[in-house]
């Protein structure tokens, strides 16, 4: 196995875990977990004590192998915050326009191709996508409250 | 038995067409995560209205044989299950592809799918009213009994550390609870969210753990060539084959009982199934989880013997054996039949019908399946700054498409961007989403276990005490638990 | 050139026309369906849908949005414009949220548009028990209490319900082990696992006809036509007789500030798909009892069914929250 060593942030991850523990045993404490065996509680009790104890454990011995790589790349990054912005874009310009730029931009970012070359990509996806899903499907895709 | 209603699909030209392009279509959908079978067989329901019943069901049955195939195809070549049954065909389909060897795994699993997809019509045309019999004898406690067998894959899905793996599975279970609960409708995890009731769907966890975190994970990779697949060989050497003949039985045999429980479904079957190839394979060539062969053909003959399961009691007893066949008998009523008990008796020609059909489907799914190999496994060869967006795309559009919920897309954004950063610290998707899976039937048939016996635990445990099926349950549980302890492996 | 106030200007004059001088519909319309795909709800959507969408000359997309017992799916047709484009195909459910205690909307915030049929109750009990009424059912849970187990589907479910009826009938307290939906119900009751259940006579008929369930009695003034063999409840407790006629029902609504050419248009649409003989034969094959009303004759109907079930739940102490907080008259 490779040489074990801790990443940074390792302690304040499971310190993160045990609190999520925390409100998952809260919210079974809440539904009276412990009230009767078939409570509503029951089982978000068992399983926030199950995460609790796993945490611990996690907590006392951090280590494990890790790769040398950075963690989160400039283009991870990049590429998440475009996500996120293409999600939030969604519902206003609605999904065609929306995707289109995703695509054409991070194929661009990531240097896939060529600008011409990423938006011909983009259209051809978006048009698949629109083929498969609207038609096909039936699934009524977002289409901008902005045109309204 | 009627043979010419058997083979009616085979001579008419209209049924013959339908139950291929069904079985065509069904593997497309079933490769786009977020495109389902029960969504697509819905769909079918309203388009097909107005045809003659056979055809309708011809293509119902190729998309519901194609669709549970075809969701290993991403699986193998992305790493994203295309729906929930190909969750354990990722985890050494994946290695595998990432070998270069997405055309032998593809091929594997294709020949896998039909051996189980014979195997599921075998038991349905020769056992099925046998069958259906003992199904409705498991009571919730059973459930419960198989949702605990089930869970003790945590161990095999961990990686290397139990801890995390047990987390992510307290994880998993708490995201399945999450909304109203079934028993009492008091909200659960919701503080106060109306959009929360209706819980987090597992396929947006299953895309966003596995997809977006996957595609993500790819990127921070320095850019290397993209793997070069041998597509040389898609059918696999008959010496291959029949080394792995008998666990593929085993397999669909676990696929037939799963499929057939009206409870539970191709999922937990082929869940099952990867755990029993772990469990029973000595020595496989590459270690399971980075390659194994024996990884995909257990679930995938799974999978598939589990639809001719889950037309058993469909078909004998008009209860449906999942999500799937519950729309198949909503199609048969609003056609005009009396989906139930008497329509075995009264409409004898429909059950051989349906087992010529399946039949058909099958051999559809085999030169299809073969087919299509060698040009899906290219998919692997597209270029990561090209294939990483589109993946992302489609995973955007497959969660919104779940139930048109862009609060679904953000749970999935969510969920992918939480999964890249776990995964730097030794988490694995695997555990999470069993988790979500099991977590609410085990939930469900313990409490109701419970509540049966007037919530007295230890009066539910004298009324397992009596039962032939709890008992074999239980004993299944002990010896796996104390052979792996034996193996010097911890518990599983 | 497109400046803002020209765009405003046009928008002004695109709602400034009246409502109808176009043919309405305008485009596709959306129809969210609150249960799951196989459901009962499901099932009466699909359809029916199809003859409606000839009678309208447009087409209705389907969708499936479940959970919450319903909530999820009016909460959206809710938030949805006012424009009738936009239909909630639903059961009895959002009826009974405010005293559940789940969500605050409910169907006098909607327009009915149909509502459709309703199902009738009927209990069912598993081949092996030896009950052939239901004075002799009743006399065994007395006999034995905390032995006898009934099927349910949770809170509010028509076993629910009936159960809260029997406890106010006769004295008696049961077991209720709540499944996924009344078909699980129903398939827990042949393996044995509960002993007896009441369901919707759609979901039993044909298992009742092929002997796998025993009625014991239908939950009904009268014998219904698709069961006439089985003894009405009231038989042996005419107390029942001041709750029913009670059942499930199946319907189609649009927000209630919908305008009134637009509601004119979908009621006229749906009463004509609703009378097609081909669904008309469906509804009666399935045992369900065909209503197809709309407008005022239906908000009577779910005011009534509304006052009497809440007032149930809360006398049989299941109610979260008491009807006379919403204002819910006593029947």
């Amino acid at each position: 196995m490779a040489e074990r060593s801790v990443r940074p942030g390792e302690r304040l991850l499971a310190v993160l875990l045990l609190a999520a523990a925390a409100v998952v045993v809260a919210e079974g404490w809440r539904l009276d977990g412990l009230a009767s065996p078939s409570a509503s509680g029951a089982f978000p009790l068992l399983a926030g004590a199950v995460m609790a104890g796993s945490a611990a454990a996690i907590a006392l011995a951090p280590r494990f192998a890790a790769d040398a790589l950075p963690m989160l790349p400039a283009r991870v990054a990049a590429v998440m915050a475009l996500l996120v912005v293409f999600a939030a874009a969604m519902p206003l310009v609605g999904f065609h326009l929306a995707a289109f730029a995703f695509l054409a931009i991070t194929i661009r970012v990531l240097r896939g191709h060529g600008t011409l070359r990423a938006a011909l990509i983009a259209a051809l996806a978006v048009g698949a996508v629109h083929v498969v899903f609207r038609l096909a499907f039936t699934v009524l895709l977002p289409e901008g409250t902005l045109w309204r | 038995m009627t043979p010419e209603h058997v083979l009616m699909s085979w001579l008419d030209p209209v049924l013959f067409a339908a139950t291929a392009l069904g079985t065509l279509a069904g593997i497309w959908i079933g490769a786009i995560p977020g495109l389902s079978v029960t969504m697509a067989v819905s769909i079918l329901v309203s388009f097909t209205f107005a045809w003659p019943l056979e055809p309708a069901l011809a293509l119902m049955a190729g998309v519901f044989t194609g669709g549970v195939y075809g969701g290993s195809r991403s699986a193998i070549l992305l790493n994203i299950p295309g729906g929930p049954a190909a969750i354990a065909t990722a985890l050494d389909g994946y290695p595998m592809a990432q070998r270069g060897e997405a055309g032998a795994a593809i091929g594997l699993t294709t020949l896998a799918s039909f051996l189980g997809g014979l195997i599921g019509v075998a038991a349905l045309a020769l056992g099925a009213p046998a069958i259906a019999e003992v199904a409705i004898l498991f009571a919730p406690r059973d459930y419960l009994l198989l949702a605990v067998l089930g869970l003790l894959l945590v161990g095999s899905l961990s990686g290397e550390s139990l801890a995390k793996g047990l987390f992510a599975a307290g994880l998993g279970v708490t995201l399945g609870l999450v909304g109203l609960d079934p028993m009492t409708a008091e909200p659960r995890f919701t503080y106060g969210s109306v959009e929360l009731l209706g819980g987090i769907p597992y396929i947006a966890a299953m895309i966003g753990f596995f997809g977006v975190a996957e595609a993500l994970s790819q990127l921070r990779l320095p850019d290397a060539e993209p793997i070069r697949q041998r597509i040389g060989r898609i059918v696999p050497p008959c010496a291959t084959l029949l080394r792995h003949l008998p666990l593929a039985l085993r397999s669909s045999g676990i696929g037939v009982v799963i499929g057939a429980l009206p409870g539970t479904g191709g999922d937990i079957a082929a869940l099952m199934a990867y755990d029993h190839a772990r469990r029973s394979t000595r020595a496989p060539a590459h270690p399971f989880g980075s390659g194994a062969e024996e990884g995909v053909i257990a679930p995938e003959a799974a999978n598939n013997a589990a639809v001719g399961g889950a037309y058993v009691p469909m078909l004998t007893l008009g209860i449906p054996g999942d999500a799937v066949t519950a729309v198949l008998i909503g199609a048969l009523f609003v056609h005009g039949l009396k989906p139930g008990p008497m329509l075995m008796i009264e409409t004898p020609h429909l059950f051989w019908f349906t087992v010529g059909n399946l039949l058909l489907a099958n051999l559809a799914l085999l030169a299809f399946g073969l087919a299509g190999a060698r040009a899906f496994a290219r998919i692997a060869e597209v270029p990561r700054a090209v294939l990483v967006p589109l993946i992302l795309v489609l995973c955007v559009v497959g969660t919104f498409a779940i139930r048109n919920s862009l609060t679904d897309v953000w749970w999935m954004l969510g969920f992918g961007i939480t999964g890249y950063g776990l995964r730097l610290y030794g988490f694995q998707p695997g555990p999470i989403i069993l988790g979500m899976i099991l977590g609410p039937l085990m939930d469900a048939s313990w409490r109701r276990t419970v509540i049966a016996a007037g919530d007295d635990v230890l009066a539910a445990a004298i009324e397992a005490a009596g039962s032939t099926i709890s008992l074999i349950l239980v004993a299944a549980i002990v010896l796996i638990v104390l052979r792996s302890f034996s193996r010097g492996k911890g518990p599983a | 050139m497109l400046t803002r106030r020209t765009l405003g200007a046009l928008a002004a004059a695109a709602l400034a026309r009246p409502a109808l001088a176009q043919p309405w519909p305008p485009r596709d319309l959306t129809g969210i369906i609150m249960w799951g795909a196989g459901g009962a709800t499901d099932v009466v959507a699909r359809a029916l849908t199809p003859h409606v969408e000839a009678a309208l000359g447009a087409k209705i997309v389907l969708q499936n949005r479940p959970g919450g017992v319903g909530a999820i799916a009016t909460q959206a047709v809710h938030a949805a414009p006012a424009d009738g484009l936009t239909l909630l195909y639903g059961a009895e459910n959002p009826q009974l949220h405010k005293v559940l205690g789940l969500a605050q909307i409910d169907y006098a915030d909607f327009f009915p548009v149909n509502v459709i049929a309703r199902g009738v109750g009927v209990i069912v009990a598993n081949t092996s028990k030896p009950w052939t009424s239901l004075k002799a059912l009743v006399d065994d849970i007395t006999a034995n209490p905390g032995r006898v187990r009934m099927g349910a589907t949770g809170p509010g479910g028509l076993p629910h319900v009936i159960g809260a009826m029997l406890n106010a009938v006769t004295p008696v307290r049961v077991i209720a082990v709540p499944f996924d939906g009344e078909g699980p119900g129903l398939t827990a009751l042949q393996g044995g696992h509960v002993d007896f259940m009441p369901v919707g006579v759609a979901a039993a008929a044909e298992h009742i006809r092929a002997g796998r369930v025993k009625p014991i009695a239908v939950v009904n003034p009268e014998p219904v036509p698709t069961l006439p063999e089985v003894a009405p409840v009231t038989a042996d407790f005419p107390g029942f007789a001041r709750y029913l006629p009670w059942g499930p029902f199946y319907g189609v609504w649009v927000k209630r500030d919908t305008p009134a050419p637009v509601r004119a248009r979908l009621v006229e649409a749906f009463r004509t798909g609703a009378a097609n003989p081909a669904f008309v034969e469906l509804m009666a094959r399935n045992g369900n009892i065909l209503m197809n009303i709309s407008g005022d004759e239906a908000d009577a109907f779910l005011k009534r069914w509304q006052s009497v079930t809440s007032w149930l739940l809360q006398e049989a102490g299941a109610a979260r929250r008491s009807p006379e907080e919403f204002g819910i008259p006593r029947p």
